[in-house]
């Protein structure tokens, strides 16, 4: 039996070899687009505490990229409230104690537009899972290896959005900012796509079925 | 609603990736959108840089700069990757300088592709290699080694086993001056002087250029090593991922040889037996036995010129340009011949001389469609290798009147008025590769499959010149091409454990030493050899967790046609011809654990089994018992390990390498014993000063504990037989003793 396996390695390593890759190409399942059903009123998160909430207890930090949309084109329904998070202290159910330090935040809005105690809870759980999608991402972050990523060892940032399910499964994602590098790209959607999300909290983002992130993910060959 | 460009766009649609990032606002981020923020992802190389945290599906092995830059600068690149898995280096001395060799799951290092920065430095007729002739250590970044595979889009022809890549440094980006001095054991010393420009021209440009000289006496005999060296490299940075990079090595080297000696003359006359200290008088003969340390030489200059295109065309359509040009020449050996061909017969230094130059590029585009990262291009070199054997006199010192060769006023002519030719060959070589690899990513990118296909070929042309040693003339065309293909699977368990696979063909073809000596008798003899090739399977699992980084991998290597030296019966001569069939098999694991917050320790172990299918047939119905035996200079058991030591300004590096029990020849009937090396790595970086910034001392001691040890001198052709008639002694490169190095560094 051994001398038959060895006469006709190659033929039989080939024909094993050939039919992986048959039965792998045929169980390759195209990546689910979003079925985006956004009917509810879009609304910008931020996750911006006030000043007089508690220390931090995790030592991550993060640095929010503090965008405003300037003209979203909706063809459904408007935003309700156009507002930065700024929870009136009285309504916090529980001091949030994941939140990080925070690099200088916006000033507080007026009062008039502040958002009602409802909304600024789900607006913490809300930040509490964007913590939790970030040390996903932290957990699968890798840079690229190879003879390409060797011989070009390229630096740069690349933008990532990622639509996640309630469920917590990764709807789809892709490229929203190229670093200029393939290989970086590529890298960047690789590190999302093999994140394992957590399920949706009941009170984030309550009305909707997916919710979009976008992520910066910063290379540098560092060595 | 405004949708930002995504990468994942049919083909059809490509086009449009240059219209829409224009239109679109690709700094804002969605009304809905959750920013998570920014997370940076640098390459961590732990282990004090001994090993990268690696998901390419075939077995892989990193060193980092960080690691370079603990080593003594007068290393050598094969003694920088001594401690990887499956790696079997030896250096001719301490310092590296004088040259090495290198084994991989059994092959020679002329069996392995190497290149620097994607060019090949390969011997452009035998694949030969030699270390000194390489980078400084102080511009390396990073030496990859691919154990089994040759990577798809690699410009090798004459590998059948794994490749190596050297990477130079990019110019930093803050200007700088950097100073260093090094002083050893041996009277070596070393001074290096890199000067950075850094981001210049609206941070567009950046270069820098560098020269060092390195000079150490052998460890015993008289002479020395002595090496000059210039590095150059200019990034001009075009935005968007678009970039001209261009580069110049320079390296010129004249050493003395170190003698090798078999068992015999070790205990007969001692292992610090070297060449002669008494030159040759004028007029004397001397037997072929007789040996002057001056005349036993290996000057060599080369350099190599390359400028790279990179040009990311649209976000997911990449194009890179390579074009590169190598030069050498130089000779070596023992240069002391007697001339016969002139009346009377006089002493001269002659050997054989070699000229090279190798144009080539490599043409790359890749391109991102849907899950498929696909790759395709081509590399085509030229080259031009002649290789003559002139003879020049010897002054009345008893030295060469012309060391170098290179003056045709000093050749010696016959009487006929033309100039002595021991030899006279012009190879020209045209090799090119078609190469095409698919990498797909599957279930959510835990799944990838590397696919990879080259159509690899040379087309050799060789002309004998009619010459007194050399024979008529001929001239013989050959053509050898394969497709190889590859495949490569990766399969993440999670975010820290996955498995790998691969199998790979790999290709050498012969070397023009085939077309050698093939005239006598009035006929020239036809070549009938076919490349080597060889399928290698690799099989691995890899850990990378936060103080554990650990890779495995089981191999086999399928072996055949080995080309050595053998019985050609169908032109009944002994030549270079195809021996037979090998298979070599075996594991190889390497990790790096930080133990402590201060403590990490880098260890690897091979085992390597090889074994030849074939008896060695090296007459008319003469045969070697060969079938049944291991490769000489391939020990069963490899084992690496550095202990390493980092707090504040101190580094300290314990490091340790075992080679066990090697065979000598190919009958296995000589065979010597395994050893442990240890060396000493030290640094300590000096309180900065107000001119001098980052002043460093670094101590380096090789053989720590003055181990007596022997290297095989080996390419990949290895002695037949030791005992018995017909039997040659093996002869062995003496291990360098104890020998220490002290570095300054400082930036201006």
């Amino acid at each position: 039996m051994n001398s038959f396996l060895f006469r006709f390695r190659e033929p039989l390593s080939a024909t094993g070899a050939v039919t992986v890759v048959f039965l792998l190409l045929n169980s390759w399942t195209p990546p689910v687009t979003s079925s985006a059903n956004h009917t509810a009123p879009m609304t910008v998160t931020f996750s911006e505490p006030e000043k007089a909430l508690p220390p931090p207890a995790k030592r991550l930090t993060i640095k929010h990229k503090v965008t405003h949309d300037p003209a979203p084109k909706l063809t459904g329904k408007k935003p309700a409230a156009f507002t930065p998070v700024t929870p009136a202290p009285s309504s916090s159910p529980a001091a949030p104690t994941v939140y990080a330090s925070q690099t200088p935040s916006l000033p507080a809005l007026p009062t008039a537009l502040r958002t009602p105690p409802m909304q600024n809870s789900s607006r913490n759980t809300e930040a509490i899972y964007a913590e939790r999608v970030r040390t996903a991402l932290q957990s699968a972050k890798h840079y690229p290896t190879g003879r390409e990523a060797s011989l070009q060892r390229p630096s740069g940032t690349s933008t990532v959005w990622f639509i996640v399910n309630r469920n917590g499964d990764l709807a789809d994602a892709g490229i929203a900012n190229s670093s200029g590098f393939m290989l970086l790209d590529n890298a960047a959607l690789s590190t999302v796509r093999r994140g394992t999300y957590p399920a949706f909290p009941n009170d984030a983002w309550p009305d909707k079925t997916q919710q979009r992130f976008s992520v910066e993910l910063n290379f540098s060959p560092a060595y | 609603m405004n949708k930002p460009f995504r990468v994942s766009i049919s083909l059809q649609r490509h086009l449009l990736c240059l219209v829409i990032p224009a239109v679109l606002p690709l700094t804002a981020v969605a009304a809905d959108t959750t920013d998570v923020g920014q997370i940076v992802v640098n390459s961590d190389a732990p282990g004090g840089g001994m090993i990268i945290q690696e998901d390419t599906p075939k077995a892989r092995s990193t060193v980092t700069r960080a690691a370079i830059d603990q080593k003594s600068s007068l290393n050598n690149a094969f003694q920088l990757i001594n401690l990887l898995p499956g790696i079997n280096s030896y250096s001719q001395d301490a310092t590296g300088l004088f040259g090495g060799g290198l084994r991989m799951r059994g092959f020679s290092s002329d069996q392995l592709g190497i290149t620097i920065d994607g060019v090949p430095v390969n011997d452009a007729g035998n694949f030969a290699v030699y270390p000194q002739e390489f980078g400084d250590p102080e511009n390396l970044q990073e030496i990859f080694v691919t154990q089994g595979s040759t990577d798809t889009d690699a410009p090798h022809i004459g590998a059948s086993g794994g490749n190596i890549g050297l990477v130079t440094s990019s110019p930093t980006d803050k200007s700088r001056m950097r100073f260093q001095q090094t002083l050893g054991s041996n009277n070596a010393n070393k001074t290096f002087v890199r000067a950075d420009t850094g981001l210049v021209f609206d941070g567009r440009l950046k270069s820098f250029i560098s020269y060092s000289e390195a000079k150490t006496d052998k460890w015993k005999g008289l002479g020395r090593a002595d090496r000059k060296h210039l590095d150059f490299k200019s990034v001009l940075n075009l935005g968007s991922g678009n970039s001209i990079t261009a580069g110049l090595l320079w390296n010129k080297t004249f050493t003395n040889n170190l003698r090798t000696l078999t068992l015999a003359e070790i205990n007969t006359l001692g292992p610090n037996a070297d060449f002669g200290t008494v030159p040759p008088q004028p007029g004397v003969l001397y037997p072929g036995t007789f040996t002057y340390y001056n005349l036993n030489l290996n000057p060599f200059k080369d350099y190599i010129a390359t400028l790279k295109g990179n040009f990311q065309l649209t976000p997911a359509l990449r194009l890179d340009v390579e074009p590169y040009y190598w030069y050498g020449y130089g000779t070596g050996g023992n240069e002391l011949r007697t001339l016969t061909q002139v009346t009377p017969s006089v002493m001269v230094y002659s050997a054989g001389l070699t000229e090279t130059h190798r144009p080539g590029i490599t043409t790359r585009l890749s391109t991102q469609i849907d899950n498929h990262k696909l790759m395709a291009g081509i590399w085509y070199e030229h080259s031009r290798h002649r290789r003559t054997q002139p003879a020049v006199a010897l002054n009345s010192a008893g030295n060469s009147v012309d060391p170098w060769l290179q003056n045709p006023a000093n050749f010696i002519l016959l009487a006929s008025g033309v100039p002595y030719q021991g030899r006279d060959f012009l190879t020209l070589s045209t090799s090119k590769s078609i190469f095409f690899q698919d990498s797909i990513d599957m279930m959510n990118d835990r799944f990838n499959l590397v696919l990879g296909l080259r159509h690899t070929g040379i087309d050799r042309d060789f002309t004998n010149f009619d010459t007194q040693g050399g024979g008529n003339y001929y001239n013989i065309k050959r053509s050898y091409t394969k497709n190889l293909p590859s495949l490569g699977a990766r399969y993440q368990l999670d975010n820290e454990q996955q498995l790998f696979f691969n199998v790979a063909e790999n290709f050498r073809a012969p070397p023009d030493s085939i077309y050698y000596g093939l005239s006598s008798g009035g006929i020239v003899h036809s070549p009938n050899v076919t490349a080597e090739t060889s399928t290698n399977y690799d099989l691995g699992y890899r850990y990378a967790g936060t103080d554990l980084t650990a890779s495995g991998s089981l191999f086999f290597v399928d072996f055949k046609n080995r080309i050595a030296t053998g019985w050609d019966p169908i032109n009944q001569l002994s030549t270079n011809y195809n021996v037979g069939n090998s298979t070599t098999k075996g594991i190889e694991l390497e990790s790096a654990w930080r133990f402590k917050p201060k403590w990490s320790i880098y260890a690897s172990l091979t085992y390597t089994k090889s074994l030849m299918l074939q008896n060695l047939n090296t007459g008319p119905n003469v045969f070697e018992a060969t079938a049944g035996r291991q490769f000489p200079d391939t020990p069963n058991w490899m084992a690496g390990a550095a202990l390493q030591y980092r707090s504040g300004p101190w580094s300290h590096d314990l490091s340790a390498k075992y080679t066990g029990r090697r065979y000598s020849t190919l009958v296995n009937d000589e065979s010597v014993s395994g050893f442990t090396l240890f060396s000493l790595d030290s640094s300590y970086h000096l309180p900065a000063g107000t001119l001098l910034h980052n002043p460093t001392l670094h101590f380096n001691v090789y053989n720590l504990f003055n181990t007596s040890y022997l290297y095989l001198n080996t390419g990949s052709t290895f002695t037949t037989r030791a005992l018995g008639a017909g039997g040659v002694a093996p002869s062995y490169y003496v291990g360098a003793p104890r020998t220490l190095s002290v570095m300054l560094s400082a930036d201006l």
